[in-house]
């Protein structure tokens, strides 16, 4: 196990120092502490922009292995080396980063021990055990093996288990495997475990300014602190990296909006690019999360924001273009075809599908040995916090994850394969991003109505 | 104003000194779940197999087939073969048709080749597992 947390740790380092390369602009002339604190941001900055990267290196005929990699990394970091030479960000203002009262740092320090406390224990459950999700095994790896070895064969692909999925996490973890310098399947759940430490440390930090310490720390402790969200981080499978990297673009997306913050704009297309290089899901998370987030730009009637918010969305959507063509050129379809999914009379021959899927994300949902309730939590606290300062602004997370429940179950309804089976073995974890994204708009929520009904209306709203 | 550095470290060990004795004698799903965590350690770096399935025979045919060589799985009930041959053989080629393989995997199988297919070396991985060297005539 030394050999694979080795792997797993090499992976991390040289995963961050492609994102601090990256971001390098938005870092000068910071002080060691400050340079630190953006650790989470450039490991999953690297992270998505290594997935991306090497999902197109793939498609183009290049073997995903370590000299690939060295490579795409150099080029990652002399693009940050050139934004920095050709650009000087201006200084962003951090209202909210201040602890305030002695209270409120007691309370930052009390919430932010724990969470560190939780996030290590992920980190050294990861490394030392086996995934208990068998895609791990059957495809994940495997899959990435193939691409690091031989690279995307068009005679062999189309066989394997999951053809249509996108090819960035399995290159991922088959670099992870090559780094240790063995086939250790405990490695995968190392690598999710990074994965989802760095989640928390770069949402921190992205919400740090925009939130009050107390309520960043509370509402991911929240998240830390969930069953299922915990039990999915010894899983093994690809549904935590990409709602981590969705929810990520979220904030990063508000940020660049609310603050104008330009390395926010950056993270906004690298985390969406890594998102979609990832897994499906993505495909239809993105887009909903875009046009909520978007809409903050209304907030701020900032034409430019939106402008450039949008252009950062439109280039993550180039990333996944390559793959997207190579699947058609090579007759491998995606599960969901969208045409026929949106067919009425299909829709009708299959309507019985609704009330099941409903019936049990709902279950998942609001299960509290799951997801701590988190999510009708985060509904109400918007919607009491509409009424209360009649702010419609409030309302927005509301419809998104109605937008996102509605969308599993069109998802669900239109999958050719077995109903029961489907639900059983993957709606726990599919709907990943709508208790992630709650525990950060409780956090959001709470901080901006306290603001609100105190006087103080600088934030997020 | 802020809290003195004396006062921030027992803020920070009195809320792990609470969290650890909470761990112990707080019963929920939280806590049920964190000890899980913090118990689950398998000392295996095989996968936790949904059928029951001899990886480690299967890794140990690594020690035969060349990156360049192509396999076939024969086998008829355990689904765990051909992804467990995957993950364990890649570089080589895992191929559906025995006459362009290379190497046979036979994994509990009824009979050691699959018809039409003869085979020269033979290596005994585990019972009822061989890696069979494919002639092709």
């Amino acid at each position: 196990v030394i050999r694979t947390a080795v792997g797993v740790l090499a992976l991390d380092a040289a995963l961050a120092a492609i994102g601090y390369g990256l971001i390098c602009a938005w870092l000068r002339g910071a002080s060691l502490a400050r340079t630190a604190s953006f650790a989470g941001v450039a490991f999953l900055a690297g992270a998505g922009a290594s997935a991306a990267g090497l999902e197109m290196l793939a498609v183009a005929g290049a073997r995903t292995n370590l000299a690939a990699f060295a490579v795409l990394g150099a080029f990652l970091v002399a693009t940050g080396v050139a934004i920095r030479a050709a650009y000087t960000p201006a200084p962003v203002e951090e209202p909210a980063a201040s602890p305030g009262s002695r209270v409120s740092e007691a309370a930052t320090l009390v919430l932010g021990t724990a969470l560190v406390a939780i996030a290590a224990l992920i980190l050294l459950g990861g490394v030392r055990s086996t995934p208990w999700l068998d895609d791990s095994w059957s495809f994940w790896l495997p899959k990435g093996l193939i691409l690091e070895a031989r690279g995307l064969d068009p005679k062999v692909w189309p066989g394997l288990n999951h053809p249509d999925y996108p090819l960035g996490w399995s290159a991922l973890l088959a670099l992870g495997s090559r780094l240790g310098g063995h086939i250790d399947i405990r490695e995968l759940n190392g690598v999710l475990a990074s994965f989802t430490v760095g989640f928390l440390a770069a949402t921190a930090r992205l919400l740090w300014g925009l939130v009050r310490p107390p309520f960043v720390a509370g509402g991911l402790l929240l998240l830390a602190l969930s069953p299922e969200f915990l039990r999915q981080t010894l899983g093994g499978g690809a549904d935590l990296p990409v709602a981590c990297f969705v929810v990520a673009f979220a904030v990063a997306g508000a940020r660049w909006l609310l603050v104008g913050d330009s390395l926010a704009l950056l993270l906004t297309g690298v985390f969406a690019a890594g998102a979609l290089a990832v897994k499906n899901e993505s495909d239809l998370e993105l887009p909903l999360m875009a046009l909520a987030v978007g809409a903050l730009a209304l907030v701020r009637r900032s034409r430019r924001r939106f402008l450039l918010y949008a252009a950062a969305c439109g280039a993550a959507a180039l990333t996944a273009l390559p793959w997207a063509a190579w699947r058609r050129a090579h007759g491998v379809p995606a599960t969901l075809n969208p045409l026929k999914a949106l067919d009425p009379a299909f829709l009708a021959g299959r309507a019985d599908r609704v009330r099941p899927t409903a019936t049990t994300i709902y279950h998942h949902l609001t299960n509290l040995d799951e997801w701590l309730l988190v999510v009708p939590a985060a509904l109400v606290l918007c919607v009491v916090a509409a009424a209360l300062t009649r702010r419609l602004v409030f309302l927005l997370p509301v419809l998104l994850i109605a937008a996102n429940v509605a969308g599993l179950v069109w998802v669900y309804w239109t999958d050719p394969n077995d109903l029961s089976y489907l639900l059983g073995t993957s709606a726990y974890r599919t709907l990943d991003t709508i208790p992630m994204l709650a525990c950060i708009v409780l956090a959001v929520t709470a901080d901006a109505l306290l603001r609100l009904r105190s006087g103080r209306p600088r934030g997020p709203n | 104003v802020r809290l003195s550095l004396w006062t921030r470290i027992a803020i920070v060990v009195a809320t792990l000194a609470v969290g650890a004795v909470a761990l112990k004698v707080v019963p929920g799903p939280v806590t049920e779940r964190i000890k899980w965590l913090e118990a689950n350690r398998f000392a295996s770096a095989e996968p936790q197999w949904d059928f029951p399935t001899d990886g480690a025979a299967i890794r140990a045919a690594r020690a035969y087939v060349r990156p360049t060589d192509s396999f076939y799985v024969w086998e008829v009930s355990d689904p765990n073969a051909w992804p467990a041959a995957l993950l364990y053989l890649t570089p080589a080629w895992e191929t559906v048709d025995p006459a362009k393989a290379t190497w046979i995997l036979s994994y509990d199988a009824p009979t050691l080749l699959p018809p039409g297919v003869h085979g020269s070396e033979v290596h005994e991985l585990g019972p009822r597992i061989f890696l069979v060297r494919a002639v092709r005539r």
